[in-house]
């Protein structure tokens, strides 16, 4: 019997998906056609409290999203840390080489395995402006993959996720623009990378060359832009957002 | 305004298209690292860069290059046709009105949000141009990372054949199909910025 791969098939289902539920549906059977299990699509928000636009799609098993959610895994997720740390797609298995996991993550990482997230494949997504995200499959094994997975995973998942904005888009009546990571000037920015890095108003001040309470003026727009949340958040969710990398604020 | 040069001139001949090499040669070379040639130390020129090449630059009035991309024709040898013919299943598209997309680039020196405003006027124009010339498809070799902001302009994009890992990175080739209806997809996408598209090309005056 001829293997019949319909790659075309896989993408224009995508295009041609009207809402959440037909995205859920085709996501699935993409993954089962491509050989895993388990698929995780969505933005990379507070997910015990998400902005009302973020997307979030997936077939993982309820108890493990009610035990990530619970146990507040999401927060250091080690997925999510390393999809900021490149624009391709990786395997599970390749987390260790590309961050420092501590004790937590790697507990993370094994709390999930029997939930069919033995072993998996993510495919980071950035729109420029917008919160970034990824597109996940899981499995309890590699081994039954088809050839040529990952690359037919990594567009799947691409497509995947236009077709989620697409969606969001049509639900909000097109008026607004896609959820955004709170647009902040150079000045606000820069003072924001300091905040990070631990610096308090004076020392902003000096190392941007502006008076303190200017200083002070910049951050407190920053945390008003992002719905005036503390110092401490503010840092966690613009790492966690994009607006600051991890790089601009430990150096290279 | 968005300028286009119909053919590669060498350097001296315009300060936007010198200015679009140098940022290539930032952006290509040093940043991606790609292995192409670069002449001088500063301008990088490939075997594509010739006289059936049109250009599409968005530059400031002294020159200065903020974003371009560079079309070329598929009766031609080009990217997809000449080098990775495999990724199409069967023939690559080629013909007068099917044309590809190369060459992408945004200054590096631009801030996020400008960065946004240059690669939308960049686009509209690039379907204007399509508009008025009667391309009806652009095609193009895109790797990891950029499949999804090329998806996200809302224009028609599917691929060509399945994608590969080259060199570590999935690549794909991709078709885009130009309609009447594609400017209100760019709309619907948020991508769509009103520009003014415009031949490009006074020669920089020689001294008398």
């Amino acid at each position: 019997m001829a293997d019949q791969f319909d790659f075309n098939g896989m993408i224009s289902g995508f295009l041609l998906a009207k809402d959440e539920a037909d995205l859920h549906n085709h996501l699935d059977r993409c993954a089962h056609e491509l050989g895993f299990r388990k698929f995780a699509m969505g933005h990379h928000v507070d997910l015990s409290g998400p902005p009302q636009d973020a997307i979030r799609v997936t077939n993982y098993d309820p108890a493990w999203i009610e035990r990530s959610l619970g146990d507040g895994y999401f927060v250091y997720d080690p997925v999510h840390q390393a999809s900021t740390k490149t624009a391709m797609g990786f395997l599970w298995s390749d987390i260790p080489d590309m961050i420092r996991l501590t004790k937590a993550q790697k507990a993370v990482l094994e709390a999930a395995r029997p939930y069919g997230l033995s072993e998996g494949y993510t495919i980071p997504v950035h729109v420029p402006g917008e919160y970034r995200g990824t597109c996940s499959f899981g499995a309890d094994s590699l081994d039954g993959l088809r050839a040529n997975a990952l690359p037919l995973a990594n567009m799947i998942g691409t497509y995947a996720f236009e077709c989620a904005r697409r969606i969001m888009r049509s639900r909000r009546g097109g008026s607004d623009g896609p959820p955004n990571v709170p647009q902040l000037t150079d000045r606000q920015r820069d003072s924001l990378v300091l905040v990070a890095r631990g610096k308090g108003d004076p020392e902003i001040g000096t190392l941007l060359g502006i008076a303190a309470t200017t200083a002070h003026g910049h951050v407190e727009n920053v945390r008003r832009a992002y719905g005036n949340a503390q110092r401490p958040l503010l840092v966690a969710r613009a790492l966690f957002d994009g607006q600051i990398s991890y790089s601009e604020v430990f150096g290279r | 305004m968005i300028q286009y040069f119909p053919g590669h001139r060498g350097p001296g001949a315009s300060a936007a298209l010198d200015n679009m090499h140098r940022d290539r040669k930032r952006v290509f070379v040093d940043l991606r690292r790609w292995e192409v040639p670069v002449i001088d130390g500063q301008f990088e020129v490939d075997q594509f860069d010739s006289e059936h090449a049109v250009y599409l630059i968005s530059a400031g009035d002294d020159g200065t290059h903020y974003g371009s991309i560079r079309l070329l024709p598929t009766d031609r040898p080009h990217i997809l046709g000449s080098l990775f013919p495999h990724l199409s299943d069967g023939p690559s598209p080629t013909g007068p009105d099917v044309w590809e997309i190369t060459r992408g680039c945004l200054s590096p020196r631009l801030r996020a949000a400008e960065r946004l405003r240059v690669r939308n006027r960049l686009t509209t124009a690039t379907v204007q141009y399509a508009l008025l010339h009667g391309i009806s498809r652009f095609v193009c070799v895109a790797d990891s990372g950029w499949l999804s902001q090329i998806l996200s302009l809302g224009w028609n994009c599917e691929p060509l054949g399945e994608p590969q890992l080259i060199a570590g990175a999935t690549t794909g080739a991709l078709q885009i199909h130009i309609s009447a209806r594609t400017i209100e997809q760019l709309r619907e996408a948020g991508s769509y910025a009103p520009v003014r598209l415009q031949l490009g090309g006074g020669a920089t005056p020689l001294a008398a």
